[in-house]
Formats: C-alpha cells, structure tokens, sequence
C-alpha cells in the first residue's frame, strides 16, 4: 500500500474513493506534520474543525454518495484569503484578530469539491516581500535548509507543500509571490492569466496585479487544481467568461514540435547561464523548436511594477482606519488620532514604506510622469509579449537568479525589489507563467524554471511543464 | 529628483502614518533608492500608447440586480468599537 507521504492529490483521491485511506487518517496525518514542524514557522494555525470536517466527508463515502474532485484532501491556504468564521490576518498585526465573515470564491470552490481545509499559512505582511521574513509572527524558515527563506510572499504555502505538511496549498501572486517561493522550495506554483481566478474575498494588495495560485508537489496535481479554480465569477467582474478546458487533458506526452522562446534580454541579464543552456538545449534534444525573441522593453517592468503596486496599495490598504477592521490604537483619543496612531502602530515597516511610495507617485506633481508613464509602458509590455507569442508557444526563463538566500542576507529593500525580476513580467503583462524545480545551485538547493504562455494558453503551460518534470531527470 | 525631509513628512501625513525623526531620515534614502530604480521608465518610448485601467476590458457587467447583502451584525463583527448597530468613534465636535 503506498503511503501518504509518497502520493500526490490525484493518487490519493482515488485511494480515499476506494476507501484504502479515510480522510480522517490523511487529515490527521498532515496536521500531526504540521504539528511536528512547528519551527518551520510556515503555519500559523490549524483550523480546529479540520478532522470533524474530514469525518463528514467520510461518512459520505461510507454512504455512496457520489463526491466531488477533491473529495477528502487537505489543503491549506494563504492568510490573505478568507474562509467563513476563521481569522485572516494577512499575516499583520493590525489584522490578527480579524474574522472573515464570508468565504472567498476558491474557498467555496475547493469545499464545493469536498476538500477540507486544515490551515492558514504564513507570508509577508499584506504579501509584500521577497522572503517571508517580514510577517508579524515571524520568520518562515525554508523547510530544506531551515538558515535559509522559503521565498515571499506566499512562503508559508510553498514551505507547507515543500515540508510534507498539505499536497496543496493555495498562494497569491502579485509580482511572483506563488512563483519565487515556489522555485525556493522545489515544488511547483502557478500564477495564471489575470482575470482565470476570482480575487473575491482575497485581501487586496494590487487588484490589477494581484492572482490566486495553487502550489502543489507535481505539475499534474497543479494543472487538477487550476481547473477546479479557474472560471468566471460574478463576484469579481475582472474574471474572465472563458471557459475552463480540462487542464490535464492538455498533458500530450509529448513536446516535438513545441516552438520554445527564449527571450534575448532576460539572457543577458543572467550572471550565470550555465543551467539555463544546458535546459534550452535539452529541449531542443527533445524535439522542440528554439526561437528566439524579443521583448525589448521586458526589464521595464521591475520600476513599472514599484510604480502601480504601491500606487494600488496605498488605495486598497486605506481602509485600515482603525474604525471598520480588527485593531483601533489604544492610545487615540480623537477621530485624526484612530486613523493615524492605529495605521502606524499596526502596519509593519515594508507596508509603510509602499504605502508611502504609493502616496508619492500619485500625489499631484508626480502622477503623470510615474503613475500615468508607467501604465502607457505596460501596454507597451503588453504588445511586445503578444507579438513574441505569434512566433512561439511559450518563453522559458529562470524563476530567480539563484537558491534561496540566507535568513538576514538581504535587508536593503530595493536590492530585495531586484529579486522578483524575471517573476514580474507576467504579473505586468498579464499572462501565466508556472514554476517548477529544474536541478539544483551551488548549496544543494532548488532551483525554478519559469515557463510563460499567451494569456489564457496554461493547458501549453501544463504539457511543457509535465514533460520536462517527468523526462529532464533521467536524461541529465 | 531627490527627496527631502519635508517631502517625506509630507507623504506621512497623506498616508496617515506617523514616524519618528530617524525613520523619516532612513525612509528618505530609501526613499531616493527607490526613486532612482522606478524612474528608469522615462527612457521607454510611450508616444502611441494609451492608458488601459482596467487589465481585462470590461464590456460586460452583470445586471445590476438587488439582492441580499451582508447582515448588520457581519458588517460589524470586526469593528474594534460599536454602538447601537454602529460603527463608534470618539466625539467629533463639542
């Protein structure tokens, strides 16, 4: 009988389907590793209804009943997403009380296929950061290397799903916050096409930015998830009407033929392209076409991003007055002093500093030449990134420039900004792009693939991706 | 362009954010590391393009129907002060 540890969420459907497995047993298991992993710092509580959850859906097999996709599986997701009756405190002192009221649209999704949801995870306060380091309960240790970071903002998920502590774990992803800790941990993240997933009931951070993604162990598991995720919602007018394929279904098998991009530019920024070579001609080995492209403009969209982010930022983070949500300053004594002193007192330094940020480029004076200027260059992004999907399926790059850094090692935040290079440009076009583990740096520490696809094209994504974890390996 | 101290203390007041002196003095170097990153976009070349706000274009919208919103009682569940199926706040005026 294979054991828990070993499947993945499709495996281990089939086998609480067939009642090899209850779901009481495989809830119970990853919360005794949750439980075992404490100094991890990746979750910040474990629901307590969890198993009493997992029971009810046993009852039902028991029954006959006909369940849904992920009948009986542990999930945990982000602290910035909401699930009814339960704190989300996007990891920040000024929420840490906070109960959502209602649950999100994937939260509804996930229980509507009968998974069971066990665990808020750890991030960056209001996701912003590089590293998980900056959460107001701590640090998040990566679950490979504990001297090192997990990778932000979605850190907490990734280190769950890298530490054996859930299959999946959803994250958000605003300039690579799914992607970069995904590639940190060597497990496999997907942001997707804005719009696929609804944003309702997740924490605002940049709305035009901001996308939910799944972080799983395998790319089929990811594309599975995806597929429950995805699709219009009423909710969330910026969600796309399309309609969701079936993702795995577009895992040919096979990648002959398959026009790979390599984007010039995003070559030569690498200090080292050693890995990289080596796997763009490693695909070429295995019958895909290389073509190379340009989007001239691509390393643009690091300041483009620290323009409209915080610009979106010190907007939706304005309700935080000290009034409607969670925390009021003990220490206030009129209305001026509840907004200020509870603003000051409970957001955390890298929130402050982007809220300034974004007061600055939008304050009279400045709003054209940073605010406006920088949205005129994202169509321009926009169109160079359409134009080179004409000419290939997919663009491949890396996901960071090397293995996670140490805890500590970087504490100037614009050499921090800098980490996020090649993550940002999907968030700013607009388009998917997934990340999974391709071979290991100079400590022994996962190193990401980045695999780009034209909006709404992520079933491309799934079937490169899938090729490549299950042949590169073997052929090394 | 270069920040100054009383740029900085400016932006905390918009931000309703208050700091004390040596935080405004290491925002402003910050601050002018981050500024001299972001400004790297006036080089780009933007005379043919126009501003897109929204990411998706919107050319549909739901009907814009009533229906049943949140309780009293939810709206105000988080609030850290409430009176009388109200939000409560200090007295604003004499």
């Amino acid at each position: 009988m294979k054991e828990i540890k070993d499947c993945g969420i499709i495996e281990l459907i089939e086998l609480i389907k067939n009642k090899i497995y209850t779901s009481e047993q495989v809830t119970k298991y990853f919360i005794e590793q949750i439980n075992n992993k404490k100094d991890l710092n990746a979750i910040l509580e474990v629901f307590e209804d969890a198993i009493e959850n997992a029971k009810v859906i046993d009852a039902r097999i028991a029954n006959g009943e006909e369940l849904g996709r992920l009948a009986g599986i542990p999930i945990v997701i982000k602290d910035n997403i909401l699930c009814e009756g339960k704190i989300a405190s996007c990891a920040s002192k000024f929420l840490k009380d906070y109960v959502a009221q209602y649950s999100s649209t994937v939260v509804k999704k996930m229980l509507a296929e009968d998974a069971v949801i066990i665990a808020r995870a750890n991030m960056d306060e209001f996701a912003m950061g590089s590293s998980t380091e900056k959460s107001y309960y701590g640090p998040c240790k990566n679950a490979l290397d504990k001297t090192r970071v997990p990778g932000g903002s979605s850190g907490g998920s990734a280190c769950s799903v890298a530490g054996g502590m859930t299959l999946c774990a959803l994250g958000t992803d605003t300039g690579g916050s799914v992607r970069q800790p995904s590639s940190y941990c060597g497990v496999v993240g997907m942001k997707p096409t804005y719009g696929r997933i609804s944003r309702f009931g997740i924490i605002a951070f940049a709305s035009s930015l901001d996308q939910v993604g799944p972080i799983t162990t395998n790319v089929e598991d990811n594309a599975l998830m995806l597929e429950i995720l995805a699709g219009y919602d009423e909710n969330d007018e910026t969600t796309l009407r399309a309609e969701v394929p079936c993702y795995l279904d577009a895992i040919k098998e096979n990648i002959k033929g398959v026009k790979i991009g390599v984007c010039n530019q995003i070559t030569k920024l690498l200090k080292d392209s050693t890995q990289f070579v080596k796997t763009v001609e490693w695909f070429r080995s295995q019958g895909a076409e290389i073509v190379n492209v340009d989007i001239k403009d691509i390393e643009l969209t690091l300041p483009v991003y620290y323009i409209l982010a915080p610009a979106e930022a010190a907007s939706n983070l304005g309700r935080f007055d000290g009034v409607k949500y969670s925390r009021r300053s003990e220490n206030a004594t009129n209305v001026d002093d509840i907004y200020t002193m509870s603003r000051s007192e409970g957001f955390g330094p890298e929130v402050q500093r982007r809220i300034m940020l974004g007061n600055f480029v939008l304050s009279s004076g400045y709003y054209d030449a940073y605010y406006n200027k920088a949205k005129k260059v994202q169509q321009l992004v926009k169109k160079e990134f359409s134009e080179a999907f004409k000419v290939c399926d997919v663009i491949i790059m890396p996901t960071t420039f090397s293995e996670a850094f140490k805890i500590g090692a970087i504490t100037n935040p614009v050499e921090m900004y800098l980490e996020d290079v090649f993550t940002i440009p999907a968030n700013i076009a607009g388009v998917p792009a997934l990340s999974l583990p391709c071979g290991k740096g100079d400590n022994n520490m996962p190193l990401g693939l980045q695999i780009y696809a034209d909006n709404l094209n992520e079933g491309m994504i799934y079937n490169v991706a899938s090729y490549f974890e299950k042949h590169y390996k073997e052929d090394k | 362009m270069k920040l100054e101290t009383s740029d900085i203390k400016h932006l905390a007041t918009l931000s309703a954010l208050e700091f004390s002196d040596d935080r405004i003095e290491g925002f402003k170097n910050e601050f002018n590391q981050i500024i001299d990153l972001v400004e790297k976009i006036s080089s780009a070349d933007v005379a043919n393009e126009k501003i897109e706000y929204n990411p998706i274009p919107v050319d549909m919208l739901r009907e814009d129907e009533i229906r049943e919103g949140f309780s009293q009682e939810q709206v105000l569940a988080n609030a850290p002060s409430k009176k009388m199926g109200s939000f409560s706040v200090p007295l604003m005026m004499e």
